[in-house]
């Protein structure tokens, strides 16, 4: 039995992949992922803390003067003199009682700067850009998969291949257990592209960036690999809901249209829900939950019991209300696809 | 007929779409080796039968076999190459993708097999496009291919030659004719009620979802078409005066140039002797007989009331 969903869960692989539809969900994700990191570095690397400008000399006729700009770096780095190098003592003087206003403030925007530029580098060096690039598949990735899933499933009524799957002899039960395998798979050939390009974007900027390279912490690199599993258990949902949807509607263009509406009304939901019942009340919606299942939890040291419970509570918070649509939707849909005739469209 | 020859078995089959009743307490009996023909008008219930029995279409009621029920539903599935309605392939694999994948989904993998049955519908050179590039033709060539997969003892066709050429229709018919000597079971439904007669041994008519007849072909057509012996004379008008006297003879009519006499065949050669007793010769005297369209037509708008 194992053998032949396996065998069939390889050719659903197949069929996605000689569709267009995933290549062009795989681009986007890759790209905006790539995208994504630049922008935090463009963030980054133009951030001048506590910048102010100084007047360099008088101003022409229209009033309008030179300026030179000071940040808490300079300060830092001492090179304040080089900079006001040239400027008349009038000028220089007011532009160092500015200055010297900025010193006493830079402590604390320092402080602040050294806590974003470790923010950037968590984010963006290895092994925290793989962890960051999954961040993608919680944004747009929800949509596309469950688009790609009803695709899947729609397409077998659609075409009516799935009759003549099962007038081979195939069970319902496999059929649908080698297409959800099929879409795991995907999703998860999906994540690996994604890290690998993010792996090439992080490796670059633990090189030049951070100062000490790539980090050797085995824990981050832990939870590197737990961000990328536990995204994949949390496209599971996504994909069971896409595959409801065509199942429900025996169609992949209707099932497509209502995952995107469920979606959309997901979201309008979750904040009416929210701002009348409450934010607990929200987490009845999967959008609610999967973002909280992404946030990263401090692991508790083994020896710290009251710690222990609070990650399991935390834990469990996202990891049951998620397991509780892959359980009711998947068993849904399977009875569904058991129950249902397929019916021929037209004649006798 | 014992149960153990029968391949196909339906008792009381009954399917309701909420008020529609699609097929009414259908009882079929199919032997094993027999080319048997499933006709009726649309809506009649033939593509929800054939539903039924793969398992696609839950009954309402009644039950069904396949083998005899000596193996469970899915096994005996796997023992019939089935097409409803129409080929259904993944438009974006070529023909023989399709045919592996579906050789998989019967647990089996053999790429002469594939071979050899795309080069049987005569495919082999198209085998490697995609298949939504073939024609129509090509299509149903590769559903026939399909239903070939794994030597199928059972073979459930749905209209297969729709869409194809007179010449594509010709050598589908052989085939199937081909297919159904031997062991082999062939239930084939068609519009086409010359292709029934021409590759069925037995038919069932249906309509309205509930089975007309059923029986052999030769059967049916003789038991509505009566005994009649068809002449052309040198003189029909006297030839009908005489041959009205014969106290064995029914009714005696004149068609176009000949005469349509009631009676049994076997006595064709009094009527010669009378007739020429009479200074009337025979030109020309066969048996005549009904063809299964007109048996068809007669029978079903009987039972359409009409």
């Amino acid at each position: 039995m194992i053998r032949q969903i396996l065998n069939l869960a390889r050719w659903d692989v197949i069929k996605l992949r000689r569709r267009w539809m995933p290549w062009v969900f795989l681009v986007f994700i890759v790209l905006s992922s790539q995208l994504r990191l630049l922008t935090e570095y463009q963030k980054f690397s133009n951030a001048d803390p506590g910048r102010i400008e100084v007047q360099a000399g008088p101003g022409d006729e229209e009033g309008e003067y030179t300026t030179i700009g000071i940040s808490c770096l300079d300060i830092q780095d001492g090179a304040v003199e080089s900079r006001l190098t040239g400027m008349q003592n009038e000028y220089r003087n007011k532009a160092l009682q500015e200055i010297e206003s900025l010193r006493e403030r830079c402590p604390g925007t320092l402080a602040m700067y050294d806590t974003a530029r470790k923010i950037f580098l968590n984010n963006a060096a290895l092994p925290g850009s793989l962890s960051f690039g999954f961040g993608m598949f919680g944004t747009m990735g929800y949509v596309f998969v469950m688009i790609l899933a009803a695709m899947a499933m729609g397409v077998e009524y659609t075409w009516g291949t799935a009759r003549q799957v099962l007038a081979k002899g195939c069970s319902r039960g496999r059929f649908l257990a080698a297409k959800i395998l099929a879409l795991m798979a995907v999703v998860g050939i999906g994540h690996l592209v994604v890290m690998l390009f993010m792996g090439i974007s992080g490796l670059v900027i633990s090189y030049t960036l951070a100062d000490n390279g790539i980090t050797t912490d085995v824990v981050q690199w832990l939870r590197a690999g737990a961000d990328a599993i536990k995204s994949m258990y949390m496209m599971l949902p996504y994909i069971i809901l896409g595959m409801f949807f065509a199942i429900l509607t025996s169609s992949a263009s209707s099932g497509i249209v209502i995952s995107v509406v469920f979606f959309i009304g997901e979201s309008i939901l979750r904040w009416i829900i929210g701002s009348y019942l409450g934010p607990d009340a929200a987490r009845i919606l999967i959008s609610v939950n999967t973002p909280l299942w992404m946030t990263s939890l401090e692991f508790p040291a083994l020896d710290d019991p009251p710690a222990i419970y609070n990650y399991m509570r935390d834990f469990l918070s996202t990891f049951l209300p998620i397991l509780a649509y892959i359980i009711v939707f998947g068993s849904t849909s399977f009875w569904l696809f058991h129950r249902r005739d397929l019916r021929p469209s037209a004649g006798g | 007929m014992t149960t153990n020859n029968l391949v196909i078995e339906t008792e009381l089959l009954t399917k309701r779409f909420g008020d529609i009743v699609a097929v009414d307490g259908l009882s079929l009996e199919i032997p094993r080796g027999h080319v048997f023909g499933l006709l009726g008008p649309n809506g009649s219930g033939k593509t929800t039968t054939m539903g039924m029995l793969l398992g696609l279409v839950r009954p309402s009621a009644g039950r069904f076999s396949l083998f005899g029920g000596r193996i469970t539903h899915r096994e005996s599935l796997t023992r019939t190459g089935a097409v409803v309605e129409f080929p259904s392939f993944y438009p974006h694999l070529s023909g023989r993708d399709n045919l592996a994948y579906f050789q998989e989904v019967s647990g089996k993998s053999d790429a002469v097999e594939l071979d050899m049955l795309l080069d049987k519908v005569g495919l082999a050179e198209r085998g490697k496009d995609r298949f939504r590039t073939y024609s129509l033709g090509m299509k149903q060539r590769l559903g026939l291919a399909y239903v070939l997969l794994g030597n199928p003892e059972l073979l459930i066709l749905d209209e297969p030659t729709n869409g194809m050429d007179p010449d594509g229709m010709a050598e589908v018919r052989e085939l199937i004719r081909s297919l159904g000597d031997g062991e082999r079971t062939v239930l084939l439904s068609s519009h086409l009620l010359h292709e029934v007669e021409q590759v069925c041994d037995s038919v069932a008519i249906l309509s309205h979802g509930r089975l007309v007849v059923q029986g052999r072909v030769d059967d049916l057509v003789h038991s509505l078409a009566g005994e009649k012996i068809l002449l052309r004379t040198t003189d029909n008008a006297k030839a009908i005066e005489v041959i009205s006297k014969l106290d064995w003879v029914t009714d005696v009519t004149s068609k176009e140039k000949s005469i349509l006499v009631s009676a049994p065949p076997k006595r064709s050669t009094e009527i010669s002797e009378v007739l020429s007793k009479s200074a009337v010769y025979i030109a020309e005297m066969t048996s005549s007989q009904m063809s299964l369209e007109e048996y068809y037509f007669n029978i079903t708008s009987g039972a359409n009331g009409d």
